[in-house]
């Protein structure tokens, strides 16, 4: 066999294993924000502007707040 | 003898055409995007109006469905782990103003387990070239529910004078997983097909040498 036509089968065979590997990884809903037992933020590999927030925001009904350090566009209030 | 001499001697080398495993290559990455675009599809697709709650107000905590403030969205049902829903958020902004939504995610006892936002606004002018308008109208993110049960989203809402927006278009959408692994395997298969293509064929390096000798004429 040439040797191009074997690197097409080799390469191919990687690629596919590849592609098996990942599909559980995709069903299980691999790179976005999660929660389980902690918070996990999103993947390096999912591009998008959202910001997020682990901590709970300040808000406790009042326009100053509980003076506490939280998250949310307003932590630190 | 002379024979097997003379048929060695025609024999072409035995060499390895990167062109080739290069056109695998993108092929295979061709059929990655196809991988990503099943995990992307849509399962279900729900539609809601929702009118945000200022930062500043207390939240309540709700027992029955019926009793379901009209800043919250759900119960999102998550009947298996790993389940991925993404969550589009629209608002009509009136002009030169802008809004930041933030959206808080809860369990089924209604309890915080993080949030997320994005600014969206709306401006317009004059310039030199006349007349212009940009806007940021909506924005999505994806969310992954490694845990079954009812889920919660609450919809907070800061605004430039406090002028907020009466309601908001949400949509939630669940997805068959997540296209992030096989879309980048598949950018990376591409990429190096690419570049092996390029190495054996010139073809980005001779269409440059083209226009620069159109450019020269």
């Amino acid at each position: 066999m040439k040797k191009t036509s074997k690197s097409v089968i080799y390469v191919s065979l990687v690629v596919a294993v590849l592609y098996i590997f990942l599909v559980p990884i995709a069903a299980n809903g691999y790179g976005y924000a999660r929660f389980d037992n902690t918070y996990h933020s999103p993947s390096f590999w999912y591009f998008n502007d959202t910001s997020y927030y682990y901590e709970k925001s300040i808000r406790s009904g009042s326009v100053s707040g509980s003076n506490t350090r939280g998250g949310g566009p307003g932590q630190g209030k | 003898m002379s024979i097997t001499k003379r048929s060695l001697k025609k024999a072409p080398a035995d060499t390895l055409n990167l062109g080739v495993i290069g056109i695998t290559l993108m092929i295979w990455g061709g059929l990655g995007f196809l991988f990503a675009f099943y995990f992307s599809a849509i399962e279900q697709n729900d539609s809601y109006e929702v009118t945000p709650v200022p930062k500043i107000e207390t939240l309540l905590k709700t027992t029955r469905q019926a009793d379901r403030p009209a800043y919250q969205v759900g119960p999102i049902v998550v009947e298996n782990p790993g389940e991925v829903f993404e969550v589009i958020v629209r608002a009509n902004l009136p002009d030169n103003h802008w809004s930041f939504i933030e959206v808080e995610l809860l369990d089924n006892n209604e309890e915080y387990l993080y949030s997320f936002g994005q600014e969206l606004w709306r401006e317009s002018g004059r310039d030199s070239d006349g007349n212009w308008s940009e806007s940021k109208r909506d924005f999505d993110t994806k969310l992954t529910f490694p845990v079954t049960g009812y889920y919660y989203l609450n919809f907070i809402i800061e605004s430039k004078n406090s002028r907020h927006p009466k309601s908001l278009d949400v949509k939630v959408i669940k997805r068959r997983g997540s296209d992030i692994p096989h879309f980048w395997a598949a950018v990376l298969s591409l990429v190096i097909g690419l570049i092996l293509v390029e190495i054996k064929y010139g073809i980005f390096q001779k269409t440059i040498e083209a226009l620069n000798h159109e450019e020269d004429k």
